[in-house]
């Protein structure tokens, strides 16, 4: 009570039930729209991340850390004249292989697997060995469908570095976090 | 109301807002049975469209992206549906209303808003009787009548206002012959 008085607040306590439910919807339709347009984007490029922030430097020169990349994955198809032009050589492609995070490379290399409809094989430009290292133990290629989350189609240079801060310092994402959420509750317009 | 609810008297929304507040109960006791249900409607789309979202969330959080994409689509166009009605709702449907009442069959609309860097309050008032057009009445009034020099909200004047402008009141109050006399040594000095 005092602690609202004193801190300039004493108007949150006047509102009723109705006032306080329409500022608590206030602050949960920002989430929800935020969250809800991300889905929206993922189901209509079919990716599960349509839009990740490049973490290491293997893509220099083309990429740098803290690049924001769009992805596609309707492109499943290894011909040219199927589905959005399929999956090419010198495609940039962004896979998770059940590692921690998703790795940005450039496909070198195309195959059609015996239990798979396509593989690739994948090298950062940056770096002096192809990509079969990272892949699981034992796996000599991609599955394209499988462990691919899209092709690069854009990219918006250093504006993920934002990113990279935040899940460096997470203290600052509690921080941030806090600030907005209390903001948009204390402000009724 | 045991406390005098106090505002920072240079933020025109904390003016407008305390003064809306102050509407509801006023009214409540001269009789007057509020109705809830714009308000009410608009709860009701945005915590409905919340709740989608949310499932959404702990769907695809379980499930994973693949498993949960049928369902995530019609989740996406659902929740922006609703957030479409909510969004017309409040703009065509509430617009600036702050109270809708009744009281012997008299129903009364109150719509109030502010202009940029203006210190009025404007003050729209339907009332409608089954059978009989509407009656609508405007006024515009300065704040500085019952906000005093430290920002408190002097009831006794603001009631006064109320009995002026809404025409389903008596206009012979106490307090509103109290404005009037005011109003008439005021020109005299």
């Amino acid at each position: 009570m005092s602690l609202l008085d004193s801190l300039g607040l004493s108007e949150l306590r006047r509102l009723n039930v109705r006032q306080q439910l329409s500022q608590i919807l206030n602050f949960a339709l920002i989430l929800a729209t935020a969250f809800m347009l991300w889905k929206g984007l993922s189901i209509a490029t079919d990716s599960p991340s349509p839009i990740v922030v490049v973490l290491s430097g293997s893509m220099e020169p083309a990429f740098q850390r803290g690049d924001l990349l769009f992805l596609w994955n309707r492109n499943l198809d290894m011909n040219k004249e199927g589905g959005f032009g399929g999956t090419q050589v010198g495609e940039i492609v962004v896979y998770n292989t059940g590692t921690a995070i998703p790795i940005v490379h450039r496909v070198v290399r195309r195959h059609k697997g015996e239990t798979t409809p396509f593989n690739l094989l994948t090298k950062g430009d940056n770096n002096n060995a192809d990509d079969i290292e990272l892949y699981p133990h034992g796996q000599w290629y991609l599955d394209r469908e499988k462990e691919v989350i899209g092709s690069v189609v854009g990219y918006v240079p250093f504006v993920g570095y934002v990113t990279i801060m935040l899940s460096e310092h997470p203290w600052m994402k509690t921080a941030l976090l806090g600030i907005m959420g209390l903001l948009v509750v204390l402000q009724r317009e | 109301m045991a406390e005098r609810p106090k505002v920072n008297l240079n933020a025109l929304s904390e003016l407008k807002n305390t003064t809306d507040d102050m509407i509801a109960p006023y009214l409540k006791s001269l009789g007057f049975k509020q109705s809830h249900t714009l308000m009410d409607v608009r709860l009701a789309f945005g915590f409905t469209a919340c709740t989608i979202a949310g499932l959404t969330f702990y769907y695809d959080w379980t499930a994973g992206f693949e498993a949960a994409k049928f369902w995530t689509l019609y989740a996406v166009v659902a929740y922006f549906i609703l957030n479409t009605a909510l969004t017309f709702w409040m703009m065509f449907v509430e617009g600036r209303k702050v109270y809708v009442g009744e009281r012997n069959g008299v129903r009364i609309t109150l719509s109030s808003h502010t202009e940029k860097h203006s210190p009025f309050y404007h003050l729209k008032v339907v009332t409608s009787k089954p059978g009989t057009a509407p009656l609508t009445a405007n006024e515009k009034i300065s704040f500085t009548n019952w906000f005093d020099q430290k920002g408190y909200f002097v009831e006794k004047p603001f009631k006064a206002f109320l009995q002026n402008t809404i025409p389903a009141l008596a206009a012979k109050t106490p307090e509103a012959i109290a404005l009037k006399s005011e109003n008439k040594s005021a020109k005299k000095a």
